[in-house]
């Protein structure tokens, strides 16, 4: 059926521009950033208060990756770039920060819940056959998303500069590389892209500071299933993940679909520890 | 030249970023973490801090603690700030007139987060170490079951505002809440006159959708109508897109969702953009629900309740006029005018028995009559609950004021599936 297909679709949508932002950050980085949620979250309160200011979700929608990819370049210079290697070290800071970020945001504003109008209200109509304009609009998104970050990182100067630091840094840096711009960029990169995320959902969901653990854990599944270190894998992933929980929602019930996907990511996990699509080490 | 991967400068390892993992056991352990964080997370909510109001004992003009379980956040979290202001504006008037038996009422609000864990310990910590000796909230139903199996053994009395499924007796236990009979019972005949005879069901997965979905069968199969479908959703659901397809499938005249707190205004702002042809009825939508969806989504759905803001009386003007006063948001519903007849029908009862003693308190709220923004409302001696009224309302847009009563029955009294509360005189 169309519209189950669509629904996985736009299932996927949102999961690969949620998870592509944390496959930079924890696949390629190899940072562990439980505040991956919250850069989310900051990228849909972005919205809010936009919206509040200047009455059209669009303003949000479009600078709410600048906003937040300032806040994650913040982050890193401050926090991150002290804990490299150190993986305890930064799941603990980054678990702080999630929570002084979800606290933060009851502060300002307010415990409650947000929601805003759903920008685009037409449907997309062919034969007798309708579906929320919406949604696509959110599929088109994540397509193109996806497309120039993979572009960025495989065809770029930026992405050869970036495959060096991984490799190996000290000859990148000796090469003239500056490594500490690198990890800058690339992780106000993944928090852009996580904003992006919680900018365009937000019109489809009631919005409250705990919203972004749901994603958060959302993201870690699929960059764990689709295989950590390959960008391409972690949208596959999403694709996999979003069309299974379409079909097998429609075709039984949401928890049997939870629970089935859930088990899915442990056995190939058990079988395929990489993931779907490893990075060749 | 700095480096934050010191020790790796210059090294003599085959690869530079040596870590301190293998992959594998990197991947093990960032799983576990993760899971084991965010399964923690909800533990860690629980420490959200809770206002504290002070005040002592037993004598004339000492204050009297009054201990208020309200959802400051979670899926109800909509709902929760417009029944602490309610609350207080109840205690602040009672104040005004010398307070309850000449004690003033001090107000300690604690946030039950529609969470039972969180909430049981918040219980715990107002009888135990604020020492309050009468509770007045909670919402959802798996919320007010877990509190009062605290409340009950401590024997602290719960005044709970919230309409529900029905079947608590309970000595330590009142209601200003509906049950099914004072708010399905009559709506479901209603709908299969006014709207139609097939029904979709769609709820939350927990006991009030559960126990309520079954009196609303009983009340279908005896006007004549039929489920087409029922089906039940976890919390905290994004994407209702599954569970609309099946709807569309059925093609019911009539949907009647109970999916609970902001997760049902999720659900009707994803169904708005779907060709849903049928009416959409559900006796949970409030003024707090229609202020989360715009004007256009808002329109043609249809309520039910004892309360609406629209109600035409005095005692509801003067409340309304106090509470968009003190409150930033100039909505408040059922739950929150629940609460301020509570705290009204506690003080009511107090001076009736003349003491603030529990079991003399207990004895003097039987029969208390109060004029309440609904309407005139008493205390059932037998199963503790109130009589109600009840309006059928249409929404014809987002405001606080947009319900339009379309229907009314007054003082409808409380049935129960419990005949004797054990340990009650009547």
């Amino acid at each position: 059926m169309l519209t189950t297909l669509l629904n996985g679709v736009s299932l996927a949508a949102v999961l690969a521009l949620v998870a592509i932002g944390l496959a930079i950050i924890f696949g390629l980085m190899r940072v562990i950033n439980l505040a991956h949620g919250e850069m989310f979250i900051l990228g849909a309160y972005s919205v809010v208060a936009l919206h509040q200011w200047t009455g059209s979700v669009w303003w949000g929608v479009v600078l709410a990756p600048f906003v937040v990819g300032g806040i994650g370049w913040v982050i890193e210079r401050t926090l991150i770039r002290r804990l490299y290697q150190r993986p305890m070290e930064t799941l603990v800071a980054t678990w702080g920060l999630s929570i002084l970020i979800r606290e933060g945001l009851k502060v300002f504003f307010g415990g409650g819940s947000r929601n805003l109008p759903i920008p685009i209200r037409a449907r997309l109509h062919f034969g007798g056959f309708s579906y929320p304009g919406y949604r696509i609009f959110l599929i088109f998104v994540a397509i193109v998303v996806m497309a120039a970050v993979l572009w960025l990182f495989t065809a770029t100067d930026f992405a050869l500069k970036v495959r060096a630091v991984i490799q190996r840094r000290d000859m990148a840096m000796a090469m003239g590389i500056d490594a500490a711009r690198i990890d800058q960029a690339v992780f106000a990169l993944g928090a852009a892209l996580a904003g992006l995320a919680g900018a365009v959902m937000t019109p489809l969901i009631t919005l409250n500071p705990e919203v972004g653990l749901f994603f958060l854990a959302r993201s870690f599944l699929v960059v764990i299933v689709g295989g950590v270190g390959s960008l391409l894998g972690t949208v596959l992933g999403a694709v996999i993940i979003g069309l299974g929980n379409a079909y097998l929602s429609f075709l039984t019930r949401p928890v049997f679909a939870e629970v089935a996907l859930f088990v899915f990511a442990i056995l190939l996990i058990r079988v395929r520890p990489s993931g779907l699509f490893a990075r060749p080490e | 030249m700095k480096s934050t991967r010191a020790g790796n400068l210059g090294s003599s390892f085959a690869r530079a970023s040596e870590p301190v993992w293998s992959r594998r056991e990197f991947l093990r352990n960032a799983g576990v973490g993760v899971t084991a964080l965010t399964v923690g997370s909800s533990l860690l909510a629980a420490c959200a801090g809770g206002e504290e109001g002070g005040g002592g004992g037993g004598k004339k003009g000492e204050p009297f603690k009054l201990g208020a379980l309200i959802p400051i956040t979670g899926i109800e979290t909509h709902v929760g700030l417009s029944m602490k202001v309610s609350t207080q504006i109840a205690v602040d008037e009672i104040n005004a007139k010398g307070g309850v038996l000449g004690r003033p009422i001090r107000l300690i609000v604690e946030d039950e987060a529609s969470d039972p864990a969180i909430a049981v310990q918040k219980a715990r910590k107002l009888i135990r170490e604020d020492g309050v000796s009468f509770i007045v909230g909670t919402l959802i139903s798996a919320v007010r079951n877990a509190v009062v199996k605290v409340t009950e053994p401590e024997k602290v009395p719960l005044f709970n505002p919230t309409y529900y499924e029905g079947g608590l007796c309970n000595k330590y236990f009142f209601s200003t809440g509906a049950l099914p009979n004072q708010q399905i019972d009559p709506f479901v005949p209603w709908i299969t006159e006014n709207v139609g005879k097939s029904f979709y069901l769609i709820g939350s997965d927990y006991v009030w959708p559960h126990g309520s979905f079954a009196h609303v069968k009983e009340d279908v199969q005896k006007a004549g109508g039929t489920i087409l479908g029922e089906e039940y959703v976890p919390f905290g659901k994004t994407d209702f897109s599954a569970e609309i397809q099946r709807i569309l499938g059925a093609n019911p005249e009539v949907l009647y969702p109970l999916v609970a707190g902001v997760d049902g205004i999720t659900f009707w702002k994803q169904l708005a953009g779907y060709p849903f042809k049928g009416a959409r009825v559900s006796h949970s939508v409030s003024e707090a629900i229609l202020q989360g969806l715009d004007a256009d989504t808002a329109k043609g759905i249809i309520s039910a309740a004892p309360y609406f803001m629209v109600v035409d009386n005095p005692a509801n003007k003067a409340f309304i006029d106090k509470y968009q006063a003190k409150s930033g948001a100039p909505y408040v519903d059922t739950f929150g005018e629940g609460l301020y007849d509570a705290v009204h029908l506690f003080a009511l009862g107090a001076e009736k028995a003349g003491s603030l003693d529990t079991e003399k308190l207990i004895q003097g709220l039987k029969g208390v009559g109060f004029d309440a923004p609904q309407g005139h409302i008493t205390i059932d001696p037998t199963t503790q609950h109130t009589t109600h009224a009840f309006h059928v309302a249409e929404a014809t847009g987002n405001q606080w004021n947009s319900f339009n009563i379309v229907h009314t029955e007054n003082e409808i009294a409380p049935a129960s599936d419990c005949g004797k509360i054990p340990g009650i005189t009547a």
